[in-house]
């Protein structure tokens, strides 16, 4: 029996809401983000949370990231130098010899404000309601959310589904390029570009997402959820500044060596699925969390997600936390790691690593501590590798010297601090 | 679309079984054991994602809002 | 005479810990915060005293301005509650289910049929009669968010008020303060010890009737003690002497308990519950805690 009633008054008294947090939460965080000899980014978060009485909340998010360096264009590599249009006003780069393209011309800043309300209906129905607005140079997005949540079973098992429209503008630097044509030609003496895409006014883009969830409690120390959403997105869903090569075909005098670039194409509508399940289960003392998700859509990606956390407790409410996530991804169908010359382009076709087949990983390691009463601080650092095949299969000519997929490595720290918590 | 129906009835049918008393609910009151304690790094983590990888959502929107593809 | 609240508490330094000082819950009400924490003492003891006040305030029985009045004037009518008020009901109902009964926040009418002075005393049973028709808290429709009871009952939170607000009290001031603290309202008590402090507090036991005189000793460093019992509360039926704590399934008091008990346990209010039950028990006090496997004294 005292066992019982222990937790009985534990329910009674510590469901969490000593005073602190009557007067809300504030969360924030910094992350700072290395990918070797790539893009370097840093973006910090701000997050508030207050009750409006005893059935509400508000709550307000600002995002500011900031990055630079350089990517992959989808251009493949070649043993001459080459020298791209340069998207952002005008100009042009150069590519050693050898070296997988990477344009570096770019450096961005983007302020995103997210806000919402939750209201508890009565105490097993919930309904939020918010908004999203995002800016950068060349992007903006504005969006709104809904949700409603039921509970059932004494509260063991609860019921979602939350529906979000957001419409984004891309304004490309440069304009938008007609998809498949062929890239400018760089002209070194004027800087100034010739004919390739329509400057005006931004292409638009709306996406409209479903998710349904449902959590259940296991038992007294297990928590699981499955969830399923399914996305369309229509309109401009190319990447501007993204090509391929045209590469000369294996009978010609230079094989696999460039002989042209065009602009990637994608199709203008994309369906999305996915299925996610999560189960956290607490043994004695320590947290385990094993998820993994399914997710497939019509342009014939698929991919598989498994990640584990596992929390350890450590004197005086310190804690630390090693993380692992697997990742595996099929190739998009219309993914071309490069375009022939001489055969007919395609309807759709790009060369974005994103798109293609790869496997990463990430591990982790976060460490975390309280500094006042009610006040955490958090240190994270995490390596994340992305691998893919050397080429396809079929590569020919001077593309067979090199890897047309190059290993991504990035190192992640992350600075945490929550107060009210 | 109704099997689909079909199958979360089932679901919510067999989670009644499952479940804990309002008093066995100590360990559940823990933050550490909330599904959503962490959502500011869990937005992040979908935000790198979403910008490196080809896949999106999962757990609650399928990200985006921003031009990072 | 100007009444603010400052002047309703005193502050006292007393060498390793402060202690606060002020009348409230019907009878004295101290709390001992150790030193080198955050924020001024004076804080504290707003913080603490006004956190007591209103827990006070909003279930006591005496008053006709708070929910526990509304609930009790309510005339079968449903009465929404807040999440705090909630909170309590539910663990009230968890408590009758897990005592079989013996716990029940409606029982407070049976004390109509009983006078404890000490003296003889002849029961109208059939007063006893009527009245268990009146108490039972299966009666009672409780669905989380509005309690609605049938016209005559009533409901009394004193039981468990005065244990929920030296818990509440103790963790508001724990948090606000970052060191350890010891609330002790009239002897039901809750010490909370804060990062590496594992000192302990020393707490006298009374013997009921003979204050001043400690029988017995405590020494902890966290948990929470309440004590029930008779202390001047009885009266003689039938050349037995009865305590005051009514079963609430017979209507009668309980013969053959302690004078009073003492328990031990992580919470006052775990403690209060445990302590109840012990005299509940009757001669099967010893039996029933020493299965709860607690620190307990009883005194018979």
């Amino acid at each position: 029996m005292r066992s019982a009633v222990t937790a009985i008054a534990a329910t009674l008294l510590g469901s969490g809401a000593v005073a602190a947090s009557d007067s809300g939460t504030m969360d924030s965080s910094l992350l700072i983000y290395s990918e070797t000899g790539r893009v370097k980014a840093a973006e910090g978060v701000f997050d508030l949370s207050r009750p409006l009485g005893d059935h509400r909340t508000i709550g307000l998010r600002l995002t500011l990231d900031a990055l630079t360096g350089a990517s992959p264009n989808g251009a493949t590599p070649s043993s001459r130098v080459q020298t791209f249009t340069s998207p952002s006003g005008g100009g042009s780069y150069v590519v050693k010899a050898g070296e997988v393209p990477l344009d570096d011309t770019f450096s961005d800043i983007r302020g995103a404000l997210d806000a919402s309300l939750k209201e508890s209906l009565d105490r097993i129905t919930f309904l939020n309601v918010g908004g999203h607005l995002s800016f950068e140079r060349d992007y903006a997005s504005i969006g709104v959310n809904s949700g409603v949540v039921r509970e059932f079973n004494r509260r063991n098992t609860s019921l979602g589904v939350s529906a979000a429209y957001a419409h984004d503008i891309v304004s490309p630097y440069g304009g938008a390029p007609v998809p498949l044509a062929s890239m400018p030609q760089p002209n070194a003496d004027d800087g100034e570009e010739e004919e390739g895409g329509e400057a005006g006014p931004g292409r638009g883009k709306n996406i409209v997402d479903v998710v349904v969830g449902l959590t259940q409690v296991v038992d007294r120390n297990t928590i699981a959820r499955l969830d399923y959403s399914l996305s369309r997105s229509s309109g401009y869903l190319n990447d501007p500044y993204k090509i391929l090569s045209v590469v000369q075909d294996q009978n010609s005098a230079e094989p696999g060596e460039p002989a042209d670039y065009v602009y990637e194409a994608r199709p203008d509508t994309r369906y999305k699925q996915a299925l996610f399940a999560e189960a956290r289960r607490y043994i004695a003392g320590s947290v385990l969390d094993l998820s993994y998700r399914y997710f497939w859509d019509d342009w014939g990606i698929r991919s598989h997600t498994a990640d584990v956390f596992l929390r350890l407790p450590l004197n005086g409410s310190h804690a630390i936390e090693p993380h692992f996530r697997w990742y595996h991804q099929a190739q998009a169908n219309f993914y071309e790691t490069y375009l022939i010359d001489g055969q007919s382009l395609p309807n759709y076709a790009s060369a974005d690593i994103r798109l293609a087949a790869f496997d990463a990983m990430t591990c982790g390691l976060k460490y975390s501590l309280p500094v006042a009463a009610g006040t955490h601080l958090s240190f994270t650092g995490e390596y994340y590798v992305q691998m893919g095949k050397r080429g396809p299969p079929d590569a020919f000519g001077v593309l067979r010297e090199y890897d047309l997929f190059p290993r991504l490595d990035v190192f992640m720290v992350r600075v945490g601090f929550a107060h009210g918590l | 679309m109704l099997f689909w129906l079909g199958v979360l009835i089932a679901l919510l049918s067999g989670c009644a079984a499952l479940g804990v008393e309002v008093w066995e609910r100590d360990v559940l009151a823990k933050p550490e054991m909330q599904f959503d304690n962490d959502a500011i790094n869990r937005a992040l983590d979908d935000h790198i994602y979403f910008s490196k990888e080809g896949s999106s959502g999962g757990r609650g929107f399928g990200g985006g809002g921003c031009g990072c593809n | 005479m100007v009444s603010s609240p400052q002047s309703r508490f005193a502050v006292r330094n007393a060498g390793a810990h402060w202690a606060i000082t002020y009348a409230a819950m019907a009878g004295p009400c101290e709390i001992l915060v150790r030193n080198g924490g955050a924020g001024g003492v004076e804080e504290l003891a707003s913080l603490a005293y006004a956190e007591t006040i209103r827990i006070e305030h909003k279930f006591s029985r005496y008053r006709d301005d708070n929910v526990v009045h509304a609930i009790n004037h309510s005339d079968g009518a449903r009465v929404p509650v807040d999440e705090e008020t909630s909170r309590l009901l539910h663990y009230a109902g968890q408590c009758h289910e897990l005592s079989d009964g013996r716990f029940d926040i409606t029982s407070g009418v049976l004390r109509r049929a009983w006078v404890f002075d000490g003296r003889v005393a002849a029961p109208d049973r059939a007063l006893i009669q009527s009245l268990r028709g009146r108490v039972g808290w299966s009666r009672v429709q409780f669905d989380g968010t509005a309690i609605s009871i049938q016209r005559g009952m009533e409901i009394d939170l004193g039981g468990i008020g005065k244990e929920y607000a030296a818990d509440r009290v103790a963790e508001l001031v724990a948090a606000a303060a970052g060191t350890s603290v010891l609330v002790n309202f009239g002897g039901d008590i809750r010490a909370i010890a804060r990062g590496e402090d594992r000192r302990r507090w020393t707490i006298g036991i009374e013997e009921p009737g003979r204050e001043n005189t400690a029988v017995g000793q405590i020494e902890i460093s966290e948990g929470g003690v309440a004590t029930s019992g008779d202390s001047h509360r009885y009266c003689i039926v039938d050349g037995v002497r009865l305590g005051h704590t009514l079963d609430p399934r017979s209507g009668w008091p309980v013969a053959g308990a302690p004078h009073s008990v003492t328990v031990i346990a992580d919470t006052c209010t775990v403690a209060g519950f445990l302590a109840t039950m012990a005299i509940l028990h009757g001669p099967g006090a010893e039996t029933f805690l020493e299965a709860q496997s607690v620190k307990y004294h009883c005194i018979r």
